[in-house]
């Protein structure tokens, strides 16, 4: 989990860079034009990272479970649950 | 109210809230009629409200309603206070957001989404969030993003962030911003290193850009990707991780010490405790206002005694650990929010009327003022008379502490500062409260000066 993370910081550190400083909205028209637009753009981005934390995470519960129901005799701990 | 409407019922045209003979009631419009049985009959309702996660309601004589387009009329459940985020402490408006998600989450396996991610739709029965809202609901449509998207970086994301970052005391904001931070104004407000958390990056400083960006459009812009319900779910969790990860941790702010720092022996704190017992005792069980709680070991007195006691006190680190213990109690009648009693809530919204003031949610039955009177009076500069007179608009019962000048704590307040209060002593404090209440009992407290009276609201 931590190298997703990793990776996750990297990739949005390069598009950060070019957003460091958000500059001021004084006129409060409806920003829901805004909005839609960036989960638009970022939908690629959380969808992959989603896809690929539910993977991981039965991956590992996968693993988890068969090493340690070897490790364990019946009724021992059982793999976190998703 | 307005015609029976409930003053901050006006913005979904498919529904209201009104009252009728001292009932609420909220209507649904025939315009809802699709999402209000695609919500009941997909299951989605019964899960949420069996998971305690949406307030339940029943459906009653469509001749009730308040006015002719009506297509259902329900009755909710009340929820004995009404509180709103600028009174919540970190952890609760932490609570109310998870709550506001894992709505979200189960709304999309059942087909359906929230249009609304207001802070104010969520309510604390005790200390448990709760979404009042049963018409925010509307049908997924495959492909759209999610409409409240902006409202929830607005009403949970960017306060919470700017409480966890910069200053637990920003929650303030929402006095002025009824509709959530500006983003813009929570971006600026940030810390650098906000900008390398991809979360924080995302929904609120590229947010603020983009809607800078897209702010005079007159078109929705013509693009032609879509957000499948993947993505859709990958921005809710990643919200979540978001939200999960905020920290605040109460410590050494003014009041969080006060137990250990006043001039009660443990022997005297427990008898204070006996006597506030025997004296609510002599009240109907009711709604309990204790005033300056600090964590909120008399409040539970009084929540023993069978009452609903809201537990305000000014100190975000107090009500932080008022909650916290409420909550790992999972008490259902304890409700700790943060009040400055100096400067209490007023009316909000349009009219003043949207959210309504201190006032207007009252009169408790009891209020409770203990070790209170002199940071009001010496603190505040308040004459007994003005606080008899507002504290006699806000409950029928009173149960109040007289610190005398020779306690340590008034002494405390008084070391820096000139003694202009002459007028500081118990027989002129009788004289003032008696104008406003009828004094039923006072008792010296023992292993202490002070003394604690119960009086009841003239006339």
């Amino acid at each position: 989990m931590n190298r997703l993370k990793f990776l996750l910081l990297v990739s949005c550190g390069i598009t950060g860079l070019t957003v460091l400083l958000a500059e001021p909205v004084f006129a409060y028209v409806d920003p829901g034009t805004g909005s839609y637009v960036l989960q638009l753009i970022i939908a690629g981005l959380v969808g992959f990272a989603f896809t690929l934390k539910i993977f991981w995470s039965r991956l590992r519960v996968f693993f988890q479970y068969n090493i340690l129901k070897r490790k364990n005799p019946p009724g021992g701990p059982k793999g976190e649950d998703e | 109210m307005n015609n029976g409407k409930e003053g901050g019922s006006f913005r979904d045209p498919r529904g209201f809230i009104f009252f009728s003979q001292g009932r609420l009631y909220r209507q649904v419009n025939a315009g809802y009629r699709d999402e209000y049985d695609r919500l009941i009959k997909s299951g989605l309702y019964e899960e949420l409200v069996t998971s305690g996660l949406l307030v339940e309601h029943e459906e009653v004589d469509p001749s009730l309603a308040g006015s002719g387009q009506a297509f259902k009329v329900l009755r909710p459940r009340m929820i004995p206070f009404v509180s709103y985020p600028h009174e919540w402490s970190f952890s609760q408006l932490q609570d109310a957001a998870l709550a506001t998600l894992a709505i979200q989450k189960l709304a999309l396996e059942k087909g359906m989404s929230l249009k609304d991610c207001s802070a104010f739709n969520i309510q604390f029965e005790g200390c448990t969030p709760v979404f009042i809202d049963t018409l925010s609901f509307e049908i997924y449509r495959k492909g759209e993003p999610w409409v409240a998207y902006r409202q929830f970086c607005q009403h949970f994301l960017a306060p919470l962030a700017l409480m966890s970052f910069r200053d637990v005391r920003l929650n303030q904001l929402f006095r002025v911003y009824i509709d959530g931070i500006p983003l813009d104004l929570a971006s600026s407000l940030l810390p650098l290193r906000t900008r390398f958390s991809f979360s924080l990056l995302t929904h609120i400083h590229l947010h603020a850009r983009y809607q800078r960006r897209y702010q005079g459009e007159t078109e929705k812009p013509r693009i032609r990707k879509s957000m499948s319900l993947n993505s859709l779910r990958g921005m809710i969790d990643n919200l979540e991780t978001a939200v999960k990860g905020m920290r605040w941790a109460p410590r050494g702010t003014e009041w969080a010490e006060y137990y250990q720092d006043t001039n009660y022996s443990p022997e005297g704190l427990d008898i204070k405790e006996r006597l506030l017992g025997e004296f609510l005792e002599g009240v109907s069980p009711g709604t309990v206002w204790d005033l300056g709680a600090n964590t909120g070991r008399f409040s539970r007195v009084a929540v023993q005694k069978g009452h609903y006691v809201i537990s305000f006190d000014i100190d975000p680190a107090a009500v932080e650990r008022n909650y916290l213990q409420g909550r790992a109690q999972r008490s259902k009648n304890l409700l700790p929010l943060l009040l400055d009693l100096t400067n209490p809530s007023s009316g909000m919204g349009w009219g003043g009327e949207e959210r309504m003031s201190l006032s207007r949610r009252g009169p408790a039955d009891t209020a409770l003022a203990l070790a209170l009177i002199h940071h009001l009076a010496i603190s505040n500069n308040l004459p007994f008379e003005r606080i008899a007179g507002y504290l006699s608009g806000i409950c029928d019962s009173l149960v109040i502490e007289f610190v005398p000048k020779e306690d340590s704590q008034v002494r405390r307040l008084l070391v820096c500062r000139e003694d202009i209060f002459d007028d500081y002593a118990q027989d002129k404090f009788e004289e003032a409260f008696s104008r406003y209440f009828q004094i039923e009992r006072s008792e010296k407290i023992l292993d202490s000066l002070r003394t604690l009276y119960l009086m009841r609201k003239r006339g």
